[in-house]
């Protein structure tokens, strides 16, 4: 089988395996892990799942996983679910880390994160933000050193919804909308770790006349931050965690309807001194 | 309001973890596996379902907190009881309230 078709995807330390059937998967699946795919495993790397991605007839698919998991569809659909295991595998072999249900943009080495259910527009923004400037950190799935309040480069590619949800749209039409992959280019891509300066949690209303941000209480933002936590600890343990998050980076609630005029809201927010204050009255304490 | 609640004192739940800062907390029910995040005065009301207290009694402390009579404040308190009871929040079962 050939090299090229076999993918290697990795992150702090660990990598997953993807061999693909046929030379079209191949390119598909790149295009899709692009920024995570490195060519062949560092030294002391692991590797933690194996997939294979297979077109077994003319529109139909097959992803299979080192741990007995199938799904067989459209290339979408196999796709989605091998970018599901690819991401548990990671949460996975790090539980040290806080995983986020969220997107990550960074800049002068500061992050912003946006966090919140399906549907809330967190893909969207983060793509609003890398058209200003910003860089890709992570989509979907966040990777948090809890310890330095740090995000780490799991720079997935970000699939966007076309349209925001229509004032009569069902949820559920809207959730299962077909997706488009945006186009990264390299250097709109982090490499390196950055301080979380903010977690804003968006919430696409179509009444609202101006994005609003606002800053949540710990307790609201705490709350909110619980509902997005991935693997890791339960029960108190993952409150107490998300908690202690909540107290050392500042939450904010985002109300809009146009992502555009949201992305220049949040680029232009100034961030990057609230982060300065904020880590100069964390020395001085 | 509820009269058997009326005469029973209302404890917190023991398996409940609570977080709290500047005034409100969230509480983590551990038999649910659920987070519910409280106002101040939601806060107040919960820190003062310590066992020893009626409803009533937590009104009366609210009221003499705030210079507002009880029996305004009554209505709100039970409310908020029956809230963080239906969110398993508290001890308050048919048997507990008729002892």
């Amino acid at each position: 089988m050939s090299a090229q078709r076999r993918l290697l995807a990795g992150f702090n330390g660990r990598y997953i395996g993807v061999q693909c059937g046929t030379e079209w998967v191949a390119t598909e699946m790149r295009r899709r892990i692009l920024h995570v795919v490195e060519a062949e495993p560092k030294p002391g790397q692991s590797e933690i799942l194996h997939m294979t991605l297979d077109e077994l007839a003319a529109s139909w698919f097959e992803a299979r996983d080192s741990i007995g998991r199938c799904e067989r569809g459209s290339f979408e659909y196999v796709v989605f679910h091998a970018r599901k295991w690819m991401t548990s595998a990671f949460v996975t072999a790090q539980p040290d880390l806080t995983w986020l249900h969220a997107a990550a943009a960074g800049k002068d080495g500061c992050a912003i994160l946006l966090a919140g259910p399906a549907g809330s527009g967190k893909s969207t923004l983060l793509v609003q933000l890398i058209e200003r400037g910003w860089r890709l950190l992570a989509d979907d799935c966040v990777a948090l050193s809890p310890e330095r309040g740090e995000v780490l480069p799991l720079p997935f590619s970000p699939e966007v919804r076309a349209a925001p949800r229509a004032p009569d749209e069902d949820w559920l039409a809207f959730l299962t909308q077909p997706k488009s992959l945006a186009a990264i280019a390299p250097d709109q891509v982090s490499s390196t770790s950055a301080t979380v300066a903010a977690i804003i949690f968006p919430e696409y209303s179509d009444d609202v006349v101006r994005p609003l941000i606002t800053p949540l209480t710990v307790v609201s933002a705490a709350q909110a931050l619980a509902a997005q936590v991935l693997g890791g600890n339960h029960g108190g343990e993952r409150i107490g965690g998300v908690f202690r998050l909540a107290r050392q980076i500042p939450c904010y609630r985002l109300s809009y309807a146009d992502s555009s005029d949201a992305g220049d809201e949040i680029a232009n927010a100034g961030w990057r001194l609230g982060l300065e204050e904020r880590i100069e009255s964390t020395r001085t304490r | 309001m509820d009269p058997l609640i009326d005469v029973a004192t209302i404890p917190r739940r023991r398996t409940v973890e609570a977080f709290a800062s500047d005034g409100e907390s969230l509480l983590y029910s551990a038999a649910r596996d659920e987070a519910s995040a409280l106002n101040r005065t939601a806060t107040e009301i919960w820190e003062l379902c310590d066992g020893t207290k009626t409803i009533g009694a937590i009104a009366q402390a609210l009221g003499q907190r705030y210079g507002v009579d009880e029996a305004h404040l009554l209505p709100d308190v039970a409310a908020a009881v029956a809230a963080l009871r239906s969110r398993g929040l508290l001890d308050v079962s048919p048997d507990a309230a008729a002892t």
